[in-house]
């Protein structure tokens, strides 16, 4: 069965000035997801995420959420959306409280001092909830921006860059949060970010944007494993075990790098039978690392550009 | 529509440049009666000084009308500024603090939010001027009692207790409606800007220009005068008329109308398609 | 011969009138004023109708106390605008001091006959420099009275009466000088009056009415 699309754009554009931020883009985000949107600063993440929620008019192209165009149906699907969009500015002269109590009255939150105990114990916010929020740290904030996007209980959740301000125990705090939301709520995500860590480890599908254009968009296993895995593979002689790589069919790309190490690229399954010729030539491995995978196929991919 | 008023309401009044208003107002007016208090009969000697020579005057010339009228005087001067300072906020605020993003990806019309935005302005507005009415007639009643109005005004106009009583309640409800267009002003431009100092001053500067501009009395700029908004700043002094002026009157509100119409349309029409990249 | 007596009768009339006259005006001026002398004090009620160029009040009610010599009181509680002169009744003075009066001749004023009489103060501590009544003879009331001031030009009064105690004025209608002054519009920051500035040199005629009732007496 054809999984449900909840969110589509087809050929979506838009232009300041002379500048394409956003040049045709289309991308598809189906239920249940968690939708890595990835691109370098000023790649147009932030404006098609804008787009999205209606904050910026498209010049072209077409905007549908759960099946139905944002610009007719603006009302009832962003009922079901929850978004941070970049940095979590609230009030400032208000309590954490009051600014969720005008957010939640926004978007018809029922129950809405209970959901607001909800999401701020969520968040550990709720000893902080009577402080004005000027009073907050950027982390605090960022806290608090999550929980103001989960408030009505929507279907499908937009954050852009959540891990900003987050020291790591933070970031890890949050990536926490956002795949139990997923499996516990299926609620659906769409995370923009340059931290490719954070995506990595979460996203299940993804989007390469460049200078408003989409490189590449798929299953995050898929893209990152189509061509093999970049290891590094630390041994006694590299000379030789170039040698044997390059013999090797499945190896491709094979180069010495630092400290007595070669890389190479190489599907998952294949790294055993490498290991073991490395072994009949007397070449001996001391380490076997994955290279940040999703960083070498970032940059690669930009490269290309 | 109501739960949106209700927000921006709540917004105005948790705002702590909202009391700067009100201070303001309460300062000047408690400073001009307290002055009138202890210096009042110098103050008046010096503004009667020539009728004094040839007439006698009786009565009690200090009273509550005769000091509320001087707190309109001076204080018209200031209250747009203080009207500016809330109403040329209201978008651009939002922009400035990033929250439109929080906000205007919500279900919410931006055609309703506007509109509660205004109103929520609105009503800053007029509870500004009511606290003018309130702290000048009601703190002049105790300092000053009732009595006669005395007004210069190229003539001198010499009104009874009660018949200077609905004549401050027109010149009140007027200046309600000309402070609107101010409001309205500064709304417009609070559509334009990405943060609330511009329509501040804008606001300011465009009054104070246009003002000193026809005041000067450039001969080409004659015609347009009475199209101008800022000719009728200063109409509310037509309730003080010796005998009203009902066509001028009529021009100044249909023209205060004519003027929030348009400012109102130009901010709701940009705002409706302005992108948020704040 | 008959025209001799004519001649000589002419002469002796000529002469007695003109003496008769000269001591008469005098005459008549003290006997009016030791008539007025009989009011101790008194007080009033008046209803008040100005109207100067640049002055807008309505008609205003207050009441007046007066005492021998020159005291004179105004209790409104309204604001009530009167013209220093007249009002006060400061004319009196002229009655209680030294004077010469001349008959100038007769004049019917309001319908009644009366005597012009010329009214010079003797000494100079009066602001008054010269004063013309029209009285009624017959009465004896002042019908008319035209002032000169140093201090603020000339006056006029015209009185008339309804059978009140001493024969005080049941109205009394005063027409004074004013000199048109540009009134402070600055003040009230009114923009439209300042161009449309009073001439401050001219001199216009005021009028104020006032009419008196439930005279109390001495």
């Amino acid at each position: 069965m054809e999984k449900e699309v909840y969110l589509e754009l087809e050929n979506v554009s838009k232009k300041y000035g002379t500048i394409n931020a956003v040049n045709s883009l289309s991308l598809k985000v189906f239920k249940n997801d968690i939708y890595g949107f990835l691109g370098p600063n000023g790649a147009g993440k932030s404006t098609s995420i804008r787009m999205i929620l209606s904050l910026i008019t498209p010049d072209s192209g077409k905007i549908k959420l759960f099946g139905k165009d944002l610009s007719v149906d603006r009302y009832t699907t962003l009922s079901r959306v929850g978004a941070l969009v970049e940095k979590p500015d609230f009030y400032p002269y208000l309590t954490a409280r009051k600014n969720l109590e005008i957010l939640g009255r926004l978007s018809n939150v029922k129950n809405l001092d209970a959901k607001i105990d909800e999401v701020l114990d969520l968040v550990k916010l709720s000893s902080r909830q009577h402080s004005k929020v000027k009073t907050f740290s950027q982390g605090m904030r960022q806290r608090l921006g999550i929980a103001q996007s989960v408030l009505h209980d929507p279907d499908l959740i937009i954050l852009d860059e959540p891990g900003n301000g987050l020291d790591p125990q933070g970031q890890k705090e949050m990536r926490v949060l956002i795949q139990k939301l997923n499996v516990e709520r299926g609620i659906t995500f769409v995370i923009s970010s340059h931290i490719l860590a954070e995506v990595e480890q979460l996203a299940n599908r993804m989007i390469i944007i460049n200078k408003g254009k989409s490189l590449v968009e798929g299953e995050v296993s898929e893209l990152l494993e189509g061509g093999g895995i970049l290891v590094t593979i630390e041994i006694s002689n590299p000379e030789k075990a170039l040698l044997v790589a390059s013999k090797f069919e499945s190896a491709q790309d094979a180069e010495l790098s630092e400290n007595n190490s070669l890389r190479l690229r190489i599907p998952r399954e294949r790294i055993p039978e490498l290991l073991a010729e490395f072994e009949k030539d007397a070449v001996k491995v001391y380490s076997v690392i994955p290279a940040r995978s999703l960083e070498d196929y970032f940059i690669s991919k930009i490269g290309n550009e | 529509m109501n739960k949106l008023v209700r927000i921006e309401l709540y917004k105005i009044f948790t705002k702590p440049r909202t009391y700067i208003g009100f201070g303001a107002v309460f300062l000047i007016v408690v400073a001009i009666q307290l002055g009138f208090y202890f210096e009042g009969e110098e103050i008046l000697d010096f503004v009667i000084q020539n009728l004094k020579d040839s007439f006698l005057f009786e009565g009690k010339l200090i009273n509550v009308y005769t000091v509320s009228y001087i707190v309109l005087t001076s204080l018209w001067i200031h209250v747009p500024i203080l009207i500016a300072l809330v109403t040329g906020d209201l978008i651009a605020g939002e922009a400035n603090s990033g929250t439109f993003r929080l906000i205007l990806t919500r279900p919410v019309s931006r055609t309703k939010l506007l509109f509660a935005k205004f109103f929520a302005g609105w009503t800053y507005t007029y509870l500004v001027i009511i606290l003018m009415i309130v702290l000048s007639v009601g703190l002049g009643s105790i300092l000053f009692g009732s009595g006669d109005l005395l007004i210069l005004k190229g003539t001198l106009n010499i009104f009874k207790a009660e018949d200077a009583l609905w004549r401050f309640a027109l010149a009140y409800s007027y200046g309600i409606l000309s402070m609107t267009v101010v409001a309205s002003l500064a709304f417009m431009l609070s559509a334009f800007a990405e943060n609330s100092i511009g329509p501040i001053i804008g606001t300011f500067a465009i009054i104070i220009g246009i003002t000193v501009i026809s005041t000067l009395g450039f001969s080409m700029l004659r015609p347009i005068i009475p199209f101008l908004f800022t000719t009728y700043l200063p109409a509310w002094q037509l309730f003080f008329d010796y005998e009203l002026d009902y066509g001028k009157i009529s021009r100044a509100v249909f023209t205060d109308l004519a003027y929030i119409i348009l400012f109102l349309s130009v901010a709701f029409y940009h705002f409706r398609k302005k992108d948020i990249l704040s | 011969m008959m025209r001799s007596i004519i001649v000589l009768f002419g002469i002796v009339t000529f002469f007695t009138t003109v003496l008769n006259a000269q001591r008469d005006a005098e005459g008549l001026v003290k006997e009016l004023s030791l008539k007025m002398q009989l009011v101790d004090k008194y007080s009033a009620d008046i209803l008040v109708k100005i109207d100067v160029e640049f002055v807008n009040i309505e008609e205003r009610k207050a009441k007046v106390f007066f005492e021998k010599p020159d005291k004179f009181e105004i209790k409104s509680t309204g604001i009530l605008l009167l013209p220093k002169k007249g009002v006060e009744m400061d004319y009196l003075q002229l009655f209680n001091a030294e004077f010469t009066a001349i008959d100038e001749k007769t004049e019917i004023v309001s319908g009644k006959q009366t005597r012009l009489i010329k009214i010079i103060p003797m000494g100079s501590e009066l602001d008054i420099v010269l004063a013309q009544v029209w009285i009624d003879e017959l009465n004896l009331r002042i019908v008319r009275m035209k002032t000169y001031t140093k201090s603020s030009g000339s006056y006029r009064i015209d009185f008339s009466y309804k059978n009140n105690p001493f024969d005080l004025p049941a109205a009394i209608r005063v027409e004074f000088d004013v000199k048109n002054m540009s009134l402070p519009s600055t003040l009230t920051g009114d923009l439209e009056s300042l161009s449309k500035k009073l001439d401050s040199k001219g001199v216009t005629k005021g009028v104020v009415s006032i009419e008196y009732s439930n005279y109390v007496v001495n």
